[in-house]
């Protein structure tokens, strides 16, 4: 075969594929064939009136005749469309069984008519009553609404009692919304009650600030939790979509609800004030009188134990004895002190700058005496503890004696000693020595 | 959501297009159709497209297995047909008026 005559078929067979590309598929066909027949279809009517023809007669025919004809032939298609999905075995609904029901649903309708209609006045009458509030009252909103309900078809129709029981359901369901509204209205009406009670247990107890007093007003204040109160009566029925339910809501809450809060707030506000003035005069108080005992009292007493507690060891009975009384007396005192600070800690936060910084920086000197006199103890409990340890001459050398006396040198098992231990018993033998120096002396 | 014009305009559109009523149960709901009640309105609408899918589906049945596009040809018939018996009526009417004008004319003389 030449190579022509291959360039040839090669090409054929190209064209040929082309072809079958750009043919339509079957379900393309059959769906541009139906655009076709039924655009067909709708435009008969128009192409026929535009066809100049001048007689009455002729007019009648092609308005009046021919439209019967198209009718009888997509009857005749139609039906025979029953007959191909019969014989595919698709169980259709016959012609005829389809026109007696439409024929039979519209009677009914027709019927019915003036049934739908009271339903739909009335109806109408319920979104206008809910659209406008002629009164907000719950009372009058339920009462116009039964009224309503009353008003609608005893014995409707087969076909308008549907819709005679979706529009009582719905007037049923808003009756219902309304009932919950008057209860949270009552709950609202509380809350301004307790405002008004809470206002007067504020004002007795300006006029009268005891504790009594104090603790009643701390317990109203602490029932009127705003922000739960909204959440529980409010949430979820002011936003999202507008109706008439929530524009009652809206309304209770800007007008009742939030004229509670806000003069709630204010009672609040200015009793904040006052008590934030009191507490201050107390931490001032409290500050100067710890300073008066302290000045007075523990400061020479704080003097004097200091330098007992510096030195190594008391051996007279009598001045260990004092000590330990000045020590115990000291740490009841701070430990008291401590105690009265403690008790304003938490309000500490509402103190002015100024005083809250007295506050704090006294409170930690307290903290730092009782923590002193607690570290002294545990120095001298451990200081003692050495007085036991009897193989401390194993840690030192002898070198010889001078005119200020022995004189001795850490020796290598020492420098073997971990540096915490070192330092344990380096004070333990100048401890000793100390001692022995005394022991000397006396 | 529909509005009630655009819900009649449906209505409409659905009545014409159905082959089960007479022209006269479609000129009544028709006429009807104003003053219906909404419900009504929708109930009869939802209805009646129910039904024509029912028939539009069987045409759709009817014309995949018409691959020689005969119904279409048939279509086509009905008007060729149409037209030319409506321009014969109107022709033969016309000969007639004419005719008419004759007689009189000469009855005149």
């Amino acid at each position: 075969m030449s190579e022509e005559l291959h360039k040839q078929i090669d090409q054929k067979q190209a064209e040929i594929d082309q072809k079958a590309k750009e043919a339509p598929s079957f379900e393309d066909q059959i769906s541009q064939y139906r655009t076709t027949f039924f655009a067909k279809v709708d435009q008969a009517q128009a192409d026929l009136l535009a066809i100049h023809i001048t007689s009455p007669e002729a007019k009648k025919y092609l308005e009046e005749e021919v439209p019967q004809k198209i009718l009888l032939m997509l009857i005749k298609a139609s039906q025979k469309g029953f007959e191909i999905q019969t014989e595919k075995g698709k169980n259709p609904q016959p012609l005829a069984e389809i026109k007696d029901e439409l024929e039979g649903f519209l009677a009914q309708e027709e019927i019915e008519i003036p049934q739908f209609a009271t339903i739909e006045k009335i109806d109408h009458q319920n979104k206008e009553l809910e659209l406008h509030l002629p009164f907000t009252e719950p009372d009058k909103l339920i009462e116009a609404k039964r009224k309503l309900i009353a008003e609608l078809p005893e014995n409707s129709g087969t076909h308008a009692q549907s819709y005679k029981k979706e529009v009582e359901q719905n007037i049923q369901d808003s009756i219902t919304d309304l009932a919950k509204f008057k209860a949270d209205q009552t709950l609202v009406k509380m809350v301004s009650v307790d405002v008004q009670a809470f206002k007067a247990q504020v004002e007795k107890y300006e006029k009268d600030p005891s504790e009594a007093n104090s603790i009643l007003v701390e317990q109203k204040r602490s029932s009127l939790n705003f922000k739960k109160l909204g959440d529980d009566i409010f949430n979820g029925k002011i936003d999202g979509q507008s109706t008439f339910m929530s524009s009652l809501y809206q309304k209770l809450w800007q007008e009742q609800f939030r004229s509670a809060e806000d003069l709630f707030n204010d009672i609040n506000a200015k009793l904040e004030v006052k008590e934030k003035i009191s507490l201050i005069k107390q931490v001032e108080k409290m500050l100067k009188d710890i300073e008066v005992n302290e000045n007075q009292l523990l400061a020479p007493q704080w003097k004097s134990y200091e330098e007992m507690a510096s030195l190594t060891f008391i051996e007279d009975p009598k001045q260990k004895a004092h000590f330990t009384e000045l020590e115990e007396g000291l740490l009841k005192a701070y430990l008291i002190l401590k105690t009265t600070t403690s008790n304003l800690e938490l309000t500490k936060d509402k103190l002015a700058f100024e005083t809250q910084q007295k506050f704090v920086q006294k409170n930690n000197e307290i903290s730092d005496k009782i923590r002193q006199i607690e570290v002294n103890r545990q120095t001298r409990k451990t200081r003692e503890s050495f007085i036991e340890m009897r193989d401390l001459s194993t840690y030192i050398d002898f070198l010889g004696t001078e005119e200020n006396g022995k004189i001795y040198r850490f020796n290598p098992a020492y420098e073997a000693l971990p540096s915490e231990r070192k330092q344990d018993v380096r004070m333990a033998i100048e401890f000793m020595m100390n001692k022995n120096q005394q022991e000397v002396q006396t | 959501m529909t509005s009630r014009k655009q819900k009649e305009k449906l209505l409409q559109q659905e009545l014409v297009h159905s082959l089960l009523l007479s022209q006269k149960q479609k000129d009544f709901w028709l006429s009807k159709m104003i003053g219906l009640p909404e419900k009504v309105l929708d109930r009869i609408l939802d209805f009646l497209k129910i039904k024509n899918n029912i028939i539009n589906n069987y045409i759709d049945t009817v014309l995949q297995n018409d691959q020689a596009h005969l119904y279409l040809s048939e279509l086509a018939t009905i008007l060729k047909l149409a037209k030319n018996e409506a321009f014969m009526i109107d022709e033969s009417k016309e000969k007639e008026a004419a005719e008419f004008l004759l007689q009189d004319n000469l009855n005149q003389i």
